[in-house]
């Protein structure tokens, strides 16, 4: 079949369906009477035409088995329950932290999630609420204060404090941190400072 | 970096009157912002649903339209055209997960067959064969027929991918509701031969 022969097998078909069923094969005949394998494509079809039922006739569905479905990165301007993204601080394998507002306070928030490859893992998942469970016990001026820890659509986040500041990166560039022993520490966006605690844990955030 | 807090509903909209209005130009901007709707969409309906549960496609693109568009562009007009686009990346999303699910099963899967799993094959007969549609098998279909004629394969994914009726279709396709009609009785007859 090409375009050329399905443009002539149009007519056919649709002649043959304006006849009553038993006379359709007769009318082929007489509408084309040289091209016997044109005939029998249109015949064909009108025989599937016939049994048709309802196929296709309810519209697609998606089952609720299956794979788990990869979910995409947040875009700016996007609202995830109370908070509206208005960018993205950074992103690694582990996860994405976007900046947030939380709507209900009126505040500032760095908002970490699963990166979309990994937020169905459910040791990621757990991974990332131990993360938040340990931030959240820990209070020092080094550590980004947790805030709350969200389920929302099925997606986990950890809303913390969002600390402005230039990146550890960006203070290695400069050269080394501590030339004057003297000098004060350097201010670091993922903490406040290199954290000391108590348990000694060390979090990444 | 910071946009407006209605920077993407208003781009769609826009997008949309643009479309409607003729500039078939528009469609690349809104089918990206479209498509991660839908998957956003998906994504957290099925990780919410129990297995074996189903969702109609046609109940996420209307959930899409109203998130995306809103109050502002709900016309007649406006949805078709809307749809038309949402069909498509549907489509894509379906045939996605129907290639996930495959590969999962041929590679190492077995060794994880539940009970489920193997009483879904019975399941799917209950509900009748005619119901169930291999999208795949359909998706490889619809591609061929659109080699065919693209007219037959845009209305089969109007209709089956977006739940348009064939008002709406003829809307989105500036045609007529006798022509659709026509086009949808042969393409469902030459799949229908297709997927037997």
């Amino acid at each position: 079949m090409n375009p050329e022969r399905w443009e002539r097998l149009k007519p056919l078909f649709h002649g043959a369906l304006e006849q009553p069923p038993a006379a359709r094969a007769e009318w082929l005949r007489g509408a084309c009477p040289d091209d016997e394998r044109l005939r029998h494509e249109a015949q064909a079809l009108i025989d599937a035409h016939e049994t048709v039922g309802d196929f296709l006739e309810s519209p697609a569905t998606l089952d609720g088995d299956a794979a788990p479905f990869e979910s995409v990165p947040l875009e700016v301007g996007q609202h995830v329950g109370p908070y509206l993204v208005r960018g993205e601080l950074g992103r690694g394998g582990m996860g994405i932290v976007y900046l947030a507002e939380d709507t209900r306070l009126g505040r500032t928030v760095a908002l970490k999630a699963l990166a979309p490859g990994v937020a169905d893992d459910p040791q990621r998942r757990e991974r990332l609420r131990r993360e938040a469970r340990a931030a959240a016990a820990l209070s020092h001026p080094g550590i980004a204060v947790v805030y709350a820890f969200e389920e929302i659509d099925g997606n986990l986040f950890i809303a913390s404090e969002h600390v402005k500041g230039r990146t550890l990166r960006a203070e290695l560039d400069k050269g080394p941190l501590v030339q004057d022993p003297r000098s004060t520490r350097p201010s670091i966006s993922c903490g406040r400072s290199a954290p000391h605690t108590t348990r000694g844990s060390s979090i990444e955030i | 970096m910071p946009l407006k807090d209605s920077s993407r509903t208003a781009r769609a909209t826009r997008c949309l009157e643009e479309i409607s209005g003729g500039n078939q130009q528009a469609v690349s901007e809104l089918m990206p912002l479209v498509y991660e709707e839908l998957r956003r969409l998906a994504a957290r309906y099925i990780n919410r649903e129990r297995p074996g549960q189903t969702l109609q496609a046609t109940a996420l693109v209307n959930e899409a339209f109203v998130r995306l568009v809103g109050e502002r562009a709900r016309g007649f007009e406006n949805r078709a055209h809307f749809v038309a686009i949402a069909a498509l990346s549907m489509r894509q999303i379906l045939v996605q997960r129907a290639r996930a699910r495959h590969a999962a099963k041929r590679g190492g899967a077995a060794a994880r067959v539940t009970l489920d799993e193997t009483m879904q094959p019975a399941e799917a007969q209950h509900r009748g064969s005619s119901d169930v549609v291999d999208v795949l098998v359909l998706d490889e279909a619809l591609t061929r027929l659109a080699t065919l004629d693209a007219e037959l394969a845009k209305v089969v994914e109007l209709r089956y991918f977006g739940g348009l009726t064939i008002e709406e279709t003829a809307e989105a396709l500036h045609s007529s509701p006798a022509t659709v009609k026509r086009h949808w009785t042969m393409a469902r007859a030459w799949l229908k031969r297709e997927l037997a």
